[in-house]
């Protein structure tokens, strides 16, 4: 070593050593726990934080979520430990902080994550999930100066002296069974027994495995129930593979706490689903009948599940991608022998293997001279790995070449879509080259074999693109008003001429009615009579009395003179009373009129009055 | 203020430039371009996953088509034919001859058509079937494909302003001899003017709703709504147009011909359009 370098050895020689401890020194030590994990409605719970790190004091802990629960209050105690070790001391600065929560409503809630400030970085825990059950129905706890479940230190004897109620103040629930607590329900789904089935997932792509399990639970505290009158859980639309090896056979799992009574558990049926198409696709219930008389109904259904299906996205989509190859599939392939004569045949053998609903056939690749004969396939399926159905298919292939030379039989591939990973990947197989010698048959001419699509046009290098899209006039809102508006202007013009025509008529006929002409013969009367000239007012009444024998009995007296008025209404339908006050009316009128004495209007407004009277009755009928 | 904006204008602008999400074009082309490698290098199957992929993506182009159509007939060529092949060869040559305005293409994709059509024939008749791929369009449907949209339409609009001018005539004329030649004019441009209205409105209702399909599987077996074979109804066979009426899960309702019932979704594809 040469003086140069064991300078630079000495000078980096503790980075080296530092460097790892270096990195070590920031991390911190974060952990938080519940003292029960079910717990009654009304009980208190204990949410410990415990915070620790090397440099930095943590501070500012918070319980995060809460849902469910009153925080009644917290406790925060600092640590501070020293360590020495070959000499390197080391310091430590925690804290442990504690909430007290109290259970406010049934259910499943999830607890924090808790979070504390180390230095300047937020640090959080894992959340947590508390049952709340109905109250007094909770599991026991196991008290934390009973880590080992040996009973109190304060009873050396263990109860020998008797359980609860003892009379010694040692009040202590019976100990139950242990109970898993994934299985734990918040309330029974039936009597004595129920069935009960989850999903894994409720959303998947096409051909996703989507695991169903149907449980039993059966109330400890009675017998075993006698099943009958079994239907499987109907899910046409999905492919469905049991994960058991025998399908039908159960298994018993273990005790559950379902609304705080032990029951015991058996798994019935746990099958892989695959999706055959998208859509909110439906699991029925699956049911069974439980053989006791004393249940009411022994009818007993599992839940129908929806699982929301989609179809993996186009983007990335590999050429060749069938949708439904979801899983995560390797292609491995064997070719021999790799040497024969033309027309000789080959064998392939093509392992698929992998998680997921394998492809039950593979296209294998097309290529002029090689014919591939139907594949012989043999399969091991089953759980691969946890709850993951899957396995191996081998397609074995007989493959005749009838070309000579290296002949290259190409990629196997199987495009997929991997669920986990939410990517595309292609399984590739590659097969290799054979050499095919020239066989004893000389070959086949190129006009021996008839060939019906021998006239196909030469393929296009590029993409045409499409003609702009041609205007439509049909499209055009304008183009059918413009349509129709010379025939529609035509019919409106026509029609308002003609409408012109029959109000002109109309009026005309209105203006020549007799009614229109009693009408203004009685405002003028009327006018006539507000006036100061008698003789005129006269004259207006009596035209008035004219104008309404005309209009109401047809008669027109004008030229009529003392009873030849009375005759003519008369012989009209007049009543003879009536049509002599018509008389009177116009005889006193006359006179009045041409009298050498003027009269007054007061007489001139009497006799207004008066015919009025005679109008009014000659409308009535006379 | 303002060294920030040309950088903020730039990023604006390429923003804007951007295409929309969905259309990648350098993708399109790559597809194109490894499918017409696959087709010359004789790898039809690859060539075929290609056009396919293509398609899938929404690309509709009537040399993607065509050249998917001939991936399709190279396969039957090679002698690895799988069941439907011909149909989805005849399927991208309708596809090319109804999409394009290039009429070299159209008249390839119309010659490569009768060759696979042809193909379908002789396959029938060797099995005994009738060789009949079409069993006509209805005469209704006929008569509004004589002519394009745009000239019925032009023909209501001429036989609207005949005949608005007619009335006008017939109206207003004093003489005879003009109301008689605007009750004639009249009464050819009514007929004119109705016909070539409906007639309009049937080819944009075709244009608009109107989807028809190409039967991709050596034949499918008509069946009523329930799923049940037809007694007596013909199979319909591969290659054969069909417009198609409705869909439900697993089930399409076609008419062919005058025979109208449900087959099943994979034994037909609806032939691509461009609008």
């Amino acid at each position: 070593m040469t003086r140069r370098a064991r300078v630079l050895f000495a000078l980096l020689a503790p980075v080296f050593f530092l460097l790892p401890r270096a990195a070590r020194a920031d991390r911190p030590e974060v952990s938080a726990r519940v003292d029960a994990t079910t717990v009654g409605e009304g009980d208190d719970v204990h949410l410990t934080l415990e915070a620790q790190s090397d440099e930095n004091s943590p501070v500012n802990p918070s319980a995060g979520n809460t849902t469910g629960f009153t925080v009644l209050g917290s406790s925060s105690g600092p640590s501070q430990s020293v360590t020495i070790i070959n000499g390197h001391v080391s310091q430590k600065r925690g804290l442990t902080t504690t909430w007290t929560l109290r259970a406010n409503k049934q259910g499943t809630f999830t607890v924090g994550p808790c979070s504390i400030s180390i230095g300047g970085l937020r640090v959080s825990t894992q959340t947590m999930r508390i049952l709340v059950v109905a109250p007094g129905r909770a599991p026991p706890r196991v008290s934390p100066f009973d880590p080992f479940g040996m009973g109190s230190p304060f009873d050396p004897f263990r109860g020998f002296f008797g359980g609860p109620g003892n009379g010694m103040g040692n009040d202590v629930a019976p100990q139950r069974p242990p109970t898993d607590p994934k299985l734990t329900l918040g309330a029974p789904r039936g009597e004595v027994a129920f069935l009960h089935a989850i999903v894994d997932k409720t959303s998947a792509v096409v051909g996703e495995q989507v695991t169903l399990s149907v449980y039993l639970y059966v109330n400890a505290s009675e017998r075993e129930a006698e099943l009958n009158d079994v239907h499987e859980a109907d899910a046409n639309d999905f492919l469905r593979r049991s994960l058991f090896e025998e399908d039908g056979s159960d298994k018993n799992i273990g005790r559950a706490l379902v609304g705080g009574q032990i029951y015991g558990a058996k798994l019935l049926r746990k099958w892989a689903l695959f999706p055959l198409k998208s859509g909110d696709l439906e699991i029925g219930p699956m049911s069974l009948s439980l053989s006791r008389r004393r249940v009411a109904d022994p009818l007993r259904q599992s839940e129908t599940i929806t699982i929301h299906v989609t179809e993996p996205p186009m983007a990335g989509r590999p050429p060749g991608y069938v949708v439904g190859d979801t899983g995560a599939f390797a292609l491995s392939g064997e070719t021999t022998p790799r040497e024969i004569e033309r027309d000789g045949a080959v064998g392939v053998t093509v392992e698929l293997s992998g998680s997921g609903n394998l492809p039950s056939s593979i296209t294998p690749p097309a290529r002029a001279g090689i014919e591939w004969l139907a594949p012989e396939t043999h399969e091991k399926m089953g759980v691969v790995s946890g709850d993951k159905y899957g396995g191996k298919r081998t397609f074995a292939y007989v493959v005749r070449l009838h070309k000579e030379g290296a002949v290259d039989l190409g990629d196997l591939t199987l495009p997929y879509y991997n669920p986990e990973t939410h990517a595309y990947a292609v399984a590739r197989a590659s097969l290799g080259v054979v050499g095919v010698r020239p066989g004893a048959t000389p070959a086949p001419s190129a006009d021996a074999a008839f060939d019906p699509l021998a006239g196909l046009p030469e393929a296009r290098k590029a993409l045409a693109g499409l003609p702009p899209a041609p205007a439509h006039l049909t499209d055009l809102p304008l183009f059918w008003l413009g349509l129709s508006a010379t025939p529609l202007a035509y019919g409106f013009l026509s029609g308002a001429s003609s409408a012109v025509r029959r109000i002109r008529r109309a009026r005309v006929e209105k203006a020549a009615s007799p009614e229109t002409r009693l009408k203004e013969r009685m405002a003028d009367a009327a006018y006539a009579c507000r006036g100061s000239d008698p003789r005129v007012a006269d004259a207006a009444v009596a035209r008035a009395i004219v104008a309404a024998t005309i209009a109401r009995v047809g008669v027109n007296i004008r030229d009529a003179e003392g009873a030849e008025v009375s005759r003519r209404l008369g012989d009209a339908g007049v009543e003879r009373e009536l049509a002599r006050r018509v008389e009177d009316l116009i005889h006193d009128c006359e006179a009045a009129r041409f009298s050498p004495d003027a009269c007054e209007m007061a007489a001139v407004k009497e006799r207004w009055e008066a015919a009025r009277g005679v109008v009014e009755a000659l409308r009535r009928g006379g | 203020m303002r060294r920030y904006f040309v950088p903020a204008a730039v990023v604006v602008a390429l923003f804007l430039a951007a295409p929309p999400a969905g259309a990648d074009p350098s993708e399109e082309e790559g597809l194109f371009a490894s499918g017409t490698q696959a087709l010359a290098e004789g790898r039809p199957g690859d060539a075929i996953a290609d056009f396919e992929a293509l398609a899938d993506r929404g690309v509709v182009d009537p040399a993607a088509s065509f050249d998917r159509g001939l991936s399709y007939a190279n396969r039957i060529r090679i002698g690895a034919e799988q069941p439907g092949d011909l149909g989805r060869a005849a399927l991208g040559f309708v596809e090319a001859r109804e999409l394009t305005k290039d009429a070299a293409l159209a008249k390839d994709a119309a010659r490569a058509l009768a060759l696979v059509r042809g193909e379908v024939a002789r396959r029938r008749v060797r099995a005994g079937d009738p060789a009949l791929l079409d069993q006509g369009t209805p005469l209704g449907r006929t008569i509004v494909e004589l002519l394009p949209e745009n000239a019925w339409a032009a023909l209501a609009a001429i036989g609207s302003v005949a005949l608005g001018l007619g009335l006008f005539v017939r109206g207003t004329a004093s003489r005879r001899r003009g109301r008689v030649g605007a009750s004639l004019a009249c009464a050819v441009a009514a007929p004119l003017f109705v016909s070539g209205a409906v007639l309009a409105l049937a080819a944009r209702s075709d244009r608009l709703h109107l989807v028809e399909g190409i039967i991709v599987a050596p034949t499918a077996r008509p069946a009523d709504e329930k799923g049940i074979a037809i007694p007596g109804a013909t199979s319909i066979p591969e290659a054969a147009r069909v417009a198609i009426l409705g869909e439900r899960p697993g089930w399409v309702h076609v008419r062919w011909g005058s025979l109208v019932a449900w087959i099943p979704s994979q034994t037909s594809r609806p032939i691509a359009r461009a609008e």
